[in-house]
């Protein structure tokens, strides 16, 4: 008699699946949930294996379906953040706010060209501030206040124009305030808190060395 | 005799030679071009049509100038270029200039104080560029005409300046998107032909002055985003009597909303959301009979939604979301004319939602998820064919889904999860054009899946831990966006389609502890895009089909009985 293989039932988890079904981005903001740990499970819509992300809770697209947003601030997350964020080319907003993310900011977020928001405040974030963040020219908004950051605030950022926003105040930094480009008007109370930071840079005097890297 | 005549001709060359020089030796076509190279900046780019030219009135032709007879410079008119560079002082010698537009063209650098030479000017609008240091206010002691200044959105720092309180015909004033420190000056109450008020997106800090509520003419009042105001919303803001727009979001705000304005009678928007409000939402404030959209979410408000705001018949946008109201939604609200969208999710109301919700025809986005709400659900929500968000999960909401949400052609999401319902699932939903998110999971509802199914947007459809019976219907597989399908947990039986593995993008299917049988159909080693499969505890026979190895590799172990 013919013994069917299985009884009642069986459940397959599949590990491997076609490179064609992939969407880069949605492969890239899945390497960002397996890296963060969710008590809360605010990523459980985060599923790889779908067409795009753009059905994902806390994620919006625009019309083609490119990843214009990712929203999740306050949600309790910890872990870390992850170098393919770099290749949500159309990303706008990065909102990581009030979680308990460590790590380092991976210098591919410096690929982000659309990013206009960088949230990342209020978490356990450590590690230096990359200049590759430098590059992003739509930037309006970059707050890392309340981390565990560490070293200079890099030179590059003088070079965003559109910077209006920038608060890096309750972390680690050492070397000087960069005054000059969008920084002329940021408020000195968005730097303190960095027990050694040094203050306005002086411009135009031989640079000392700071002991700062 | 002759020494006279000598003297004689000294005198007239010398009035002729100081005439000459009394108009300082530049002509506006002089000044334009020297505008033009610190301007153009270090890209040297922009209006690349000003050009030197030997004609008295060739300036008059630059794009972007116009002149009145004389051939002076009435208006400059520069938006959306690439410029880059600065004001030079020259600008000062257009003194015959009414309307100054250089908007979005990268400009930076500092207001050169010559400009106080401009005492013709009727509009000022440098809006969007680079401009920094402080604003020159004494530039504008002399402007008496000026009925626009607009430097919305550049790098002004220090304080707002305070000279312009003596412009009687100034109508619209922005200083909003900038970095001015210090207070809201209380000279600004003088500027009695002020309409528009500007003061949005900056450091400022302080009391909100009272006295702001003398401006009668007032029709903006854009405070609100990164201001970090002390106190509240000054009372007096009720004698505001023309205001139609008032903005104070997100700028720090405590306190109670000031009952004082329910006298603004002609107010269309009301935004005082992302604050600290606490208190009872006023029932005066049904006294605001124009109004449209009222935003009041994300503060700390208590009590109810007031009666009173059945008087509310122009309202269309209701957004009272996470804050700690409660009682229940009051029945007028399934009668204001206008509601389209209607949204008080996280807060303890209780009761049931208004019977005629949705009965107006206008009814577009409803998310009430996350109270204690109960009751059936309204029949006429979508009467007017617009309804396009259904969010009411988290719930206890009870009794059937209306037959008529089956035909609501506008639909793009239904979350009903967590809630009691219960009967059959409108077999219309499954045709629904636009439909791409089902989210019924954690209910009761019962009967069976219907047989025609053609929803061409629908990508996730989640029944689970529900009482649905009968079997799969073959026609599932017309639904070719579906990519999750979770129906687990339910009382289905027969057997798996066929057809379901023809939908090209499906991704993850799971109907586990059912009661299905039969055999897995062979077409599932066509359903290349599959990843995840749960078909476990259920009535399931014969063999995994051989074609699967090409899709996935099996990482679990099977039930017993393999053999």
């Amino acid at each position: 008699m013919a013994a069917p293989i299985w009884v009642w039932a069986f459940y397959v988890a599949l590990t491997l699946f076609p490179s064609v079904l992939g969407n880069s981005e949605g492969d890239a903001l899945y390497t960002l949930r397996r890296s963060l740990s969710d008590p809360d499970n605010v990523l459980q819509s985060w599923d790889p294996t779908l067409v795009n992300p753009c059905t994902w809770f806390h994620i919006t697209c625009n019309q083609d379906n490119r990843v214009t947003r990712v929203d999740l601030g306050n949600s309790n997350l910890s872990g870390h953040l992850v170098p393919e964020l770099g290749k949500l080319e159309h990303l706008q907003y990065l909102e990581l706010y009030k979680n308990n993310i460590q790590g380092t900011i991976p210098t591919e977020l410096g690929n982000l060209k659309s990013l206009i928001s960088l949230d990342l405040y209020n978490n356990n974030i450590s590690g230096t501030i990359p200049p590759s963040l430098g590059k992003l020219k739509s930037l309006v908004f970059l707050r890392l206040n309340d981390n565990r950051l560490t070293g200079p605030i890099p030179r590059e950022l003088v070079g965003i124009s559109s910077l209006k926003v920038v608060d890096v105040s309750n972390n680690d930094l050492c070397g000087t305030i960069p005054t000059s480009g969008p920084f002329e008007h940021i408020p000195l109370s968005n730097f303190e808190e960095n027990p050694r930071l040094e203050g306005p840079e002086l411009l135009g005097l031989a640079s000392y060395d700071t002991n700062c890297s | 005799m002759r020494s006279l005549y000598s003297y004689l001709l000294l005198y007239i060359s010398m009035i002729l030679l100081l005439f000459c020089t009394s108009t300082k030796g530049y002509s506006d076509l002089e000044v334009l071009l020297k505008l033009k190279s610190s301007m153009i900046g270090p890209k040297a780019s922009g209006v690349d049509d000003w050009e030197f030219s030997s004609s008295p009135s060739a300036h008059c032709h630059f794009s972007g100038v116009k002149c009145n007879e004389d051939y002076r410079v009435v208006a400059l008119n520069v938006s959306f270029a690439p410029l880059y560079g600065t004001i030079s002082p020259e600008i000062g010698l257009l003194n015959k200039l009414v309307n100054l537009t250089i908007s979005k063209v990268e400009l930076t650098g500092n207001i050169p104080t010559e400009m106080r030479n401009l005492t013709s000017l009727k509009t000022f609008n440098i809006s969007n560029n680079y401009f920094r240091g402080s604003f020159p206010g004494e530039i504008l002691t002399g402007m008496t005409q000026l009925e626009i200044l607009d430097a919305y959105n550049n790098n002004f720092t220090g304080l707002l300046p305070v000279e312009l309180a003596n412009l009687k015909h100034l109508k619209h004033l922005s200083f909003g998107g900038n970095y001015f420190t210090g207070e809201v000056p209380d000279k600004y109450s003088d500027i009695q032909s002020l309409e528009y008020l500007g003061l949005n997106a900056n450091d400022l800090t302080g009391k909100i002055p009272a006295s702001l509520g003398r401006l009668k003419n007032l029709k903006s009042l854009i405070l609100g985003y990164f201001n970090a105001f002390h106190g509240g919303i000054p009372p007096e803001f009720g004698s505001l009597t023309q205001l139609k727009i008032l903005d104070m979001a997100s700028c720090n705000l405590t306190g109670e909303v000031p009952e004082s304005l329910g006298n603004l009678k002609r107010l269309r928007t009301l935004l005082l959301q992302q604050n600290s409000l606490t208190g009872r939402i006023p029932s005066k404030l049904a006294g605001l009979t124009s109004l449209k959209d009222l935003d009041l979410s994300l503060n700390e408000l208590t009590g109810e939604i007031p009666e009173s705001f059945s008087a509310l018949q122009n309202i269309s946008m209701i957004l009272l979301f996470k804050n700690k109201l409660h009682g229940s939604i009051p029945s007028y609200v399934g009668d204001l004319p206008q509601l389209a969208v209607l949204k008080l999710w996280e807060n303890n109301f209780t009761g049931e939602l208004p019977e005629n919700l949705g009965r107006n025809g206008k009814l577009c986005n409803l998310d009430v998820s996350s109270n204690y709400l109960t009751g059936s659900i309204p029949l006429d929500l979508c009467k007017g064919g617009t309804l396009q968000a259904l969010i009411l999960m988290d719930n206890f909401f009870f009794g059937p889904l209306s037959e008529k949400l089956g035909n609501c052609k506008s639909l793009t999401k239904i979350r009903i999860k967590k809630n009691n319902l219960n009967g059959t699932i409108p077999a219309g939903i499954f045709n629904l054009p636009l439909l791409s998110f089902v989210e019924l999971d954690d209910n009761f509802f019962a009967g069976e899946l219907p047989p025609r199914m053609s929803g061409d947007s629908l990508e996730m459809l989640k029944i689970s831990n529900n009482l649905i019976s009968g079997e799969i219907p073959p026609a599932i597989g017309n639904l070719r966006s579906l990519q999750v399908l979770e129906i687990a947990r339910n009382k289905l039986s027969g057997e798996i389609p066929e057809q379901i593995f023809e939908i090209k993008v499906l991704s993850k299917i799971n109907i586990r502890n059912n009661n299905i049988t039969g055999e897995i159909p062979p077409s599932i080693s066509r359903c290349t895009s599959l990843t995840s499969i749960d078909f476990s505890q259920n009535s399931l026979s014969g063999e995994i089909p051989k074609g699967i190895n090409k899709l996935v590799h099996l990482s679990n172990s099977m039930s017993p009985g393999t053999g």
